[in-house]
């Protein structure tokens, strides 16, 4: 007995070395079996290169013409794209099959939608979304739901909803395009941007080839969120600018003498959605590029962008401080309505925000163009955040989210009314002034924006390795490493090997 | 005499080494219990204060300013958010994961701890590493288990997934607190009659009652904190668990509903806090059961 017990009792000794080789076994273990499960088909690889266009899958014989647009239609298909040429492979589908518009899916009585949009920065907005979905519902005899999450979260929901097969019908990407990645799991809505298209005058040149794969738009652009400089007009007044800077030169000499007042001004040098279109925004201004118009070369590497990472490091140096290395998205709202920052480029909720948190900032500040970059290719550009519209193949009945999605388009005044115009439209008619929401003279200067934004990827396709790129938060990281001691040189350098890297992983060029 | 009486210190010398040890030591828990504190504090007057006074660098953050005191942050916690459904959720949910753990970790425990045979050791330091695997890294597989099972986007998720966590860890503590109690009382009692089992009911569950609390509170916090399975499992509103509602539903873009936030957190917070202090002495016996045999 007192042998048994003793062997029950005893202590297993255990070697550092077996714990630890246990640890490992575990633990490589775990970490193999789910990267199997989670790779395990489910669609999250890399984009094939772009391929013909392929048939759209919906049925124009079992559909109906969309609701009456508010605006006068037009049957016009949308304009070539300016400023940037789209890739061959990667025409819009609205130039290029103008006979599939007209028709689009109908509602399926008793059918359910569930839809997953971001938490929007106006409640106002999702207010106004929840009861005209259910409204919606009600008149199309279709049971209606509307989740909102927060934008940080949707990728990690969509990569659940992706591996589960389950979940939303209809969901917005939120500035984090995915269309590609998911391209297979992704309902083809090119019969949707064809009739809305055609109704609107056509596509902006900037929604035109958002959310397009091999041909299909597997997104399509809800609305832009535009990204003025919004400035302290007391606080330039008092180093000699009546007005915000025109030019990037200017603006680099009056952030000196603010900072030199206690008045930094503030670009997040950190993975995060603003830093990505703020550094965007001088990179384009200043000429740079991240790749050809085809969308198949890298050129990030250009005399254009080591002149926008010298300007990068001057910014830094004389007019911000060591904080925006720290910032979120919510760092530069912050620095504004704490007072102390003279200018900040973001989204216009920072400065509609101030007027109910900080009535002082708000009354003192204004919102302005993004300055003009110098040399012979700078212009005025703006980087710009966009959502967009998606539809899961195991959705439960895709015409209806189709439906949806078409008559979404129609209440495109409600929209820009009840948010302002922080919800910037993505087709031409909907330019035409005065547009709804911008009455307030305050925000009369968005209504020349449609000229200067441009989604990441300018001058090309926003393609798959796009995607990973602004995903990953390349563009601040590239200025972060000039700032922070690696010099403008090899900043482009590094930057350029992961272009480079990302487009290969996604057989692009 | 005189000699031995030099040996001993002054007493004015000996109490003043007591007072001085008596002011480090507390000196040393006030520090400790200011760094606790703190972050409590603030997010009380946080809840508490106007917009405008929140976002002045020139108010200190942590008194009361110029504006005084609001109501209007919790005012919108529960009426513009379904805060009240979060909250009955999560206790819900974390109820239910404390009755499963339960369920599972003591007998495995018991079996790790008490019955022979080879290897049981290295199998409960196994055990206890699959609670390394963090959570982002399982739930897009884990998410396949629950779309199979047909609960995804319901609580139901949650009681599933939250046990994957919480009895590797609390199967492990549990083997560690059987650990502690003498072979010799089970034998006794075994010897007196009792069948295995009938030992385990009678005599080793009432001598682990501080492990099982320890468990049961680990399990109830552990199913509080998580935020990754809460995210991605359930995304309806009236599904939502009170960790996920109030960051979802609060920070909206780039502006954060500091006030509400916080709100949300202290009323979410608090009643554990308070809770834990109900059981703090079981839990160090539990937590530290299996430290000294």
């Amino acid at each position: 007995m007192e042998s048994e017990t003793n062997n029950v009792m005893r202590r297993d000794g255990m070697s550092r070395r077996r714990f630890v080789r246990l640890a490992g076994l575990v633990l490589v273990g775990g970490a193999g079996t789910s990267l199997l499960a989670a790779c395990g088909g489910s669609g999250t690889a890399p984009a094939k290169p772009t391929e013909a266009a392929k048939p759209a899958e919906s049925k124009p014989a079992e559909t109906k013409p969309a609701a009456p647009a508010v605006a006068a239609p037009t049957a016009a298909p949308a304009k070539p794209a300016e400023a940037a040429k789209p890739a061959e492979a990667a025409k819009p589908a609205a130039d290029a099959k103008p006979a599939q518009a007209g028709p689009v899916a109908k509602p399926k009585s008793g059918a359910s939608l569930k839809i997953l949009v971001w938490s929007h920065f106006v409640p106002a907005y999702d207010e106004w979304l929840d009861k005209y979905a259910t409204q919606w519902g009600e008149k199309n005899k279709v049971q209606v739901v509307v989740d909102h999450i927060r934008n940080a979260d949707i990728p990690a929901r969509l990569a659940a909803e992706s591996s589960a097969g389950a979940g939303h019908d209809l969901f917005e990407f939120q500035a984090v395009l995915q269309a590609a990645t998911y391209k297979d799991k992704l309902v083809d809505l090119t019969d949707v941007a064809n009739a809305v298209g055609q109704k609107y005058g056509g596509w902006t040149d900037m929604a035109k080839n958002f959310g397009l794969v091999d041909g299909q738009y597997k997104a399509l652009m809800t609305y832009a969120i535009l990204q003025p400089h919004i400035y302290r007009k007391d606080y330039f007044k008092e180093v000699g600018y009546d007005k915000f800077p025109d030019d990037y030169p200017t603006l680099l000499e009056a952030s000196a003498k603010l900072k030199e007042k206690d008045h930094p001004c503030g670009m997040p040098l950190a993975n995060c959605n603003d830093g990505n279109h703020n550094w965007r925004s001088v990179l384009y201004s200043f000429g740079g590029a991240e790749q050809s118009a085809d969308g198949k070369k890298v050129t990030i590497a250009s005399d254009e962008t080591l002149a926008a990472l010298k300007y990068g490091v001057e910014l830094y140096n004389k007019g911000m401080t060591d904080e925006v290395f720290s910032w979120d998205d919510a760092g530069n709202n912050r620095f504004l309505l704490s007072g102390r920052g003279s200018w900040v480029d973001n989204a216009t909720s920072a400065f509609i925000t101030a007027k109910s948190q900080a009535p002082d900032v708000y009354s003192n500040s204004a919102l302005a163009l993004n300055p003009k970059g110098p040399g012979a290719k700078g212009a005025r550009r703006n980087g710009v955040d966009a959502n967009a519209w998606g539809v899961w193949k195991w959705a439960n009945d895709p015409d209806t989210a189709k439906a949806f999605i078409v008559d979404w388009y129609d209440q495109w005044q409600e929209w820009g009314k009840v948010t302002n115009g922080y919800n910037s439209p993505p087709l031409l008619d909907m330019w035409k002034k005065p547009m709804p929401g911008l009455e307030d003279p305050e925000f009369k200067i968005m209504e020349d924006w449609r000229e200067l934004s441009f989604v990441a990827g300018w001058q090309g396709p926003f393609h798959s390795g796009i995607e990973e790129i602004n995903s990953t938060f390349v563009m601040p990281n590239m200025f972060a490493r000039a700032i922070r001691g690696d010099g403008p040189e090899a900043a482009m350098k590094w930057a350029e090997g992961e272009y480079t890297r990302i487009f290969k992983a996604h057989n692009i060029g | 005499m005189a000699a031995t009486v030099a040996a001993y210190p002054p007493r004015k010398s000996r109490q003043l080494r007591v007072l001085r040890k008596r002011v480090l030591v507390y000196a040393g828990l006030c520090f400790y219990a200011l760094i606790a504190g703190l972050p409590v504090y603030w997010m009380l007057i946080t809840t508490f204060k106007p917009d405008q006074d929140l976002y002045n660098l020139r108010s200190f953050p942590l008194f009361f300013n110029e504006r005084g005191v609001t109501m209007d942050h919790v005012t919108l916690l529960f009426n513009r958010t379904g805060f009240g459904v979060w909250i009955k959720n999560t206790f819900l949910v974390s109820a239910a994961v404390v009755v499963i753990t339960l369920i599972f970790a003591v007998p495995a425990g018991y079996a790790l701890a008490r019955l022979r045979f080879r290897g049981a050791e290295s199998l409960t330091i196994g055990i206890f590493m699959t609670y390394l695997v963090p959570t982002t890294l399982l739930f897009l597989p884990l998410v396949k288990v629950i779309a199979w099972l047909g609960l995804f986007d319901k609580l139901g998720a949650l009681i599933v997934a939250y046990p994957t966590f919480t009895i590797p860890f609390c199967t492990w503590l549990m083997a560690g607190f059987f650990k502690t109690i003498p072979f010799e009382i089970e034998e006794a009692a075994m010897m007196d009659g009792c069948s295995r089992v009938g030992a385990i009911v009678r005599v080793i569950l009432p001598l682990s009652l501080a492990g099982m609390l320890t468990v049961a509170i680990f399990a109830f916090t552990l199913s509080m904190q998580d935020f990754v399975y809460a995210l991605t499992f359930v995304s309806s509103s009236d599904q939502k668990v009170v960790n996920i509602g109030v960051v979802t539903e609060l920070i909206r873009g780039d502006v954060f509903y500091w006030g509400s936030l916080m709100a949300g957190a202290l009323i979410a917070g608090v009643p554990v806090a308070i809770l834990y202090s109900f059981f703090l002495d079981y839990f160090i016996k539990g937590i530290t059961g299996g430290a000294v045999k």
